[in-house]
């Protein structure tokens, strides 16, 4: 009942535009990112490069979404900068994916290539690919601005490519009004198809299948989320955000000594100066973005994400938040990834510091570090291809064989990206985390709760000690819930259950991708106060779609998803053949500890086999077994694999960079 | 009688106003048919939302104006609209002071807030987290926005 009930398909190569029924996928593949994902894998051949026409945007919505439960897009494709053009969906909140359900539809599958620059028009059933040669150049928000002017419509909802996407720097993101970006992996291959923009109107509302219960449902969940035990998290949303947790994350990392008062924050100072307030996406009292003014530099919209490269090599002052600001708001503007420009610009500035480049290496401008100067440079000159922003194009490993004299090992980098999202918990998977993107690899712990602490302690008027105690019964509570354990979440030694809990975890947001829901209100952040978990999201289907979902049928979704997108993925790299280029070991990327995983190796090995063993792949290869797949009913995908990978067959990986990997043997 | 007071300055523009609207009242989630509209507008890359809804005025010009005397007020002071009786002229829409009634786009009929006639309180000030939406008696409106407007200046002061 609550999916619209069509498919776009759209053909940028023909000009053609095809309808057809969700009904079809919907039995066996729900809806969201796991409906897209079935299709991307069946009609995409493995070795597509990211640029390639034949290669899709995807656009996914899921039965949730446009309801009071649910505001999320999933953007999908295969991702350029990896060696192996590896795919990846991406989530997208505000109010687009609403939109895009009130105007009909599920999914909008986008193929081809346009001769020139088009934008897609969507109101309703009408759909139309429009010239947007006018368009083309303009940053992310005049481009918005521009449109909402010439459609006559402010109402309507946008989602476009700034220059950076336009000029196809890998690095490029989709930015959605003023704060919503998808930004990783995907805005480069938005503009390889020559699509500025796509903006819908839709008035036609999601019908939920028994409204009575499904206000029931949103009651209990309102009422938890201000007044119960979520609402420390939300009140903390309005006022800061999770900024502080992840900027002061070395300060709380779990196991850390807990002061007495909560310290001096300079980030909560540039925040309480500069926030005009909370904003976020539609139907979601969470409203987890901020929306800052800072004279002299310029307004925004950002969100928590933001603030990761303070963790990383940043280029600026960790406590510099105005050059902090001018780097979100930049990067935002044109439409890049400001994490990746925090990634090349560490390393230049650690490039300069050693002698390796001079400022005659990037134009006449010292690569000093937190040099303001230096920042907004790199970042104009990237966007718009200039000078030596040019160099990095197709990313930070192709440059390092033209800048830097191949001395890739002093970058933050895996495989050409920003460690976004891997290192925290790569290891724990062993061998398929090679076949993972970031933005599909979060395998949440518990530790990062303890970024909190200030605060929590500030929202409740409590001291930092009893925040703390008050996290660790959340995350105990998350530890008994899956595994029985209360403990098992900080047991520094081998359990069998330590995999079951890695494996909910990730079905959690698995489930969050695939109904439509995001996942910062769901029990993936249980160690947050949040409660929600994969048997509240049983319900909240049922009551949408009148169809009777269990918990573990939502499981088995979640499993689906999982193992589609890594045997696609395993596919993708046997296919193309490339390693991923690590230039340091994952350890010693930064990293928060993460409590409840064996420090020792080989019992950390048992996890690992544990977890390919519960998913279904081998343990070795970390490829999904022919039997696993053909169990689940995804013989397309088995046969495909089949025919490529034998489980015994020995892969060799061809390094064809040139870049020194290994510190010890640097100049 | 009780009235629904806005405070703008309070809203942060999540609509969950329009989502709980249109369910209640029509059983599906659509900002178009819900009885509160939040207007966002960014301005400079900042955003500015601001709900509107129906203010129950004393003197209703879409009341004087149906030309099917579909609108009229119940025992609580508040205006009602006969579906019955409506001819989805627009007439209402047009004559509203402030753009609180609409023609619902499948019946065809206009739509207004009745306070929740049929639900005993209004679901939009229920759900309201940041309080920018309040049910008050209606002789106390402009008593709290007084008081409203005083806090604010007081903040002011303080903060010089």
């Amino acid at each position: 009942m609550s999916w619209a009930g069509t498919i776009l398909r759209v053909n940028l190569t023909e000009g053609k535009i095809e309808k057809e029924p969700t009904s079809k996928y919907v039995k066996d593949y729900i809806g969201g990112a796991l409906i897209g994902t079935r299709i991307f894998t069946e009609e995409v051949p493995p070795d597509t490069r990211a640029y390639d026409p034949k290669n899709l945007l995807m656009f996914n919505t899921g039965p949730l979404t446009g309801t009071l439960f649910g505001n999320r897009a999933l953007i999908a494709t295969k991702a350029p900068q990896g060696a192996n053009q590896l795919y990846t969906f991406v989530g997208m909140g505000g109010q687009l994916a609403s939109e895009i359900k009130f105007a009909g539809y599920d999914h909008i599958i986008i193929k081809g290539k346009a001769k020139e620059p088009v934008y897609l028009f969507i109101n309703n059933d009408t759909v139309e690919i429009r010239d947007a040669k006018h368009l083309w150049g303009l940053d992310t928000w005049e481009t918005q601005q521009r449109m909402k002017t010439e459609l006559e419509d402010p109402e309507v909802q946008i989602a476009c490519i700034g220059p950076a996407g336009e000029n196809l720097v890998v690095y490029a993101m989709i930015v959605h009004d003023i704060n919503n970006t998808a930004a990783r992996r995907v805005g480069a291959v938005m503009g390889s198809k020559n699509l500025k923009a796509i903006a819908v109107r839709g008035t036609k509302g999601v019908k939920v299948a028994d409204p009575k219960a499904f206000l029931a449902l949103y009651d209990e969940f309102y009422e938890d989320i201000t007044k119960g035990r979520g609402a420390p998290f939300t009140k903390m949303q309005h006022k800061e955000g999770i900024s502080r947790q992840i900027a002061e994350a070395y300060i709380y990392a779990y196991g850390a000594p807990i002061p007495e008062e909560v310290p001096h924050s300079p980030m909560i100072d540039f925040l309480k100066k500069y926030m005009v307030g909370p904003i976020g996406c539609a139907f979601c009292p969470m409203q987890c973005h901020q929306n800052l003014s800072v004279p002299g530099i310029g307004n925004a919209g950002v969100n928590c994400v933001n603030y990761f490269g303070l963790i990383y090599q940043a280029m600026y002052d960790p406590t510099d938040f105005e050059v902090w600001w001018e780097r979100t708001l930049l990067s935002n503007k044109y439409g890049l990834d400001s994490l990746a420009m925090d990634m090349i610009g560490g390393w230049l500035m650690e490039l300069y510091k050693r002698g390796i480049i001079t400022a005659a290496d990037t134009d006449g401008i010292p690569m000093e570090r937190r040099s303001r100067k230096a920042i907004t440079s790199l970042i104009e000159k990237v966007a718009k291809k200039e000078g030596f922003g040019a160099l990095f194009t197709d990313g930070i490993v192709p440059a390092a064989q033209k800048i830097g004299q191949g001395h890739l090992e002093l970058a933050d980098q895996y495989d050409n990206d920003f460690p976004y999202g891997w290192v925290e918990y790569a290891p724990d998977l062993g061998p398929v985390a090679k076949y993972r993107v970031a933005a599909v690899a979060r395998v949440p712990g518990f530790a990062d709760g303890y970024g909190n602490i200030p605060s929590y302690a500030e929202t409740l008027g409590i001291s930092p000690r009893e925040a703390a105690k008050l996290i660790d019964e959340w995350a105990s509570d998350a530890s008994e819930r899956i595994t029985g354990d209360r403990n098992l979440w900080r047991t520094p030694k081998y359990d069998k259950r330590i995999s079951k809990m890695i494996v909910e975890k990730e079905d959690e947001i698995l489930v969050a991708d695939i109904s439509g829901h995001c996942e910062v209100t769901s029990a993936y952040l249980e160690h947050y106060g949040m409660r929600f978990n994969i048997e509240h999201y049983a319900k909240w289907l049922s009551a949408a779609t009148g169809i009777k979902y269990t918990p573990d049928q939502l499981r088995e979704a979640a499993h689906k998803l999982r193992i589609i997108t890594d045997g696609y993925n395993a596919l993708c790299t046997l296919v193309i053949g490339e390693e991923p280029l690590l230039a340091k070991p994952m350890e010693e990327l930064a990293s928060f500890p993460v409590p409840g995983r064996p420090k020792d190796p080989k019992e950390l090995r048992k996890v690992q086999i544990d977890y390919s063993l519960t998913r279904g792949y081998d343990p070795e290869t970390g490829i999904p077994t022919i039997k696993e797949l053909e169990k689940l009913g995804l013989n397309y995908l088995a046969k495909k694999l089949a025919t490529v990978a034998s489980p015994h067959a020995e892969q060799s990986p061809k390094p064809k960079n040139k870049v020194r990997m290994s510190p010890g043997k640097s100049n | 009688m009780l009235r629904i007071v806005l405070d703008p300055a309070k809203c942060n523009g999540c609509r969950v106003c329009e989502g709980i609207c249109s369910l209640v009242n029509e059983g599906e989630s659509n900002p178009v048919k819900s009885r509160i509209r939040v207007v966002r507008t960014v301005n400079d890359v900042i955003l500015y939302s601001i709900p509107v809804f129906c203010l129950q005025c004393e003197k209703a010009y879409c009341e004087a104006v149906c030309p099917a005397h579909a609108i009229s007020r119940n025992s609580d002071g508040v205006l009602i609209i006969d579906e019955e009786k409506c001819v989805g002229c627009k007439l209402c829409e047009i004559a509203c002071p402030v753009g609180a009634i609409t023609v619902n786009p499948e019946k065809h009929v206009a739509i207004k807030c009745n306070l929740c006639a049929d639900f005993g309180e209004p679901q939009c000030v229920k759900y309201c987290f940041p309080k920018a939406l309040q049910l008050l008696p209606a002789e106390k409106v402009g008593a709290a926005k007084a008081r409203a407007k005083t806090e604010k200046f007081l903040e002011m002061e303080r903060r010089d």
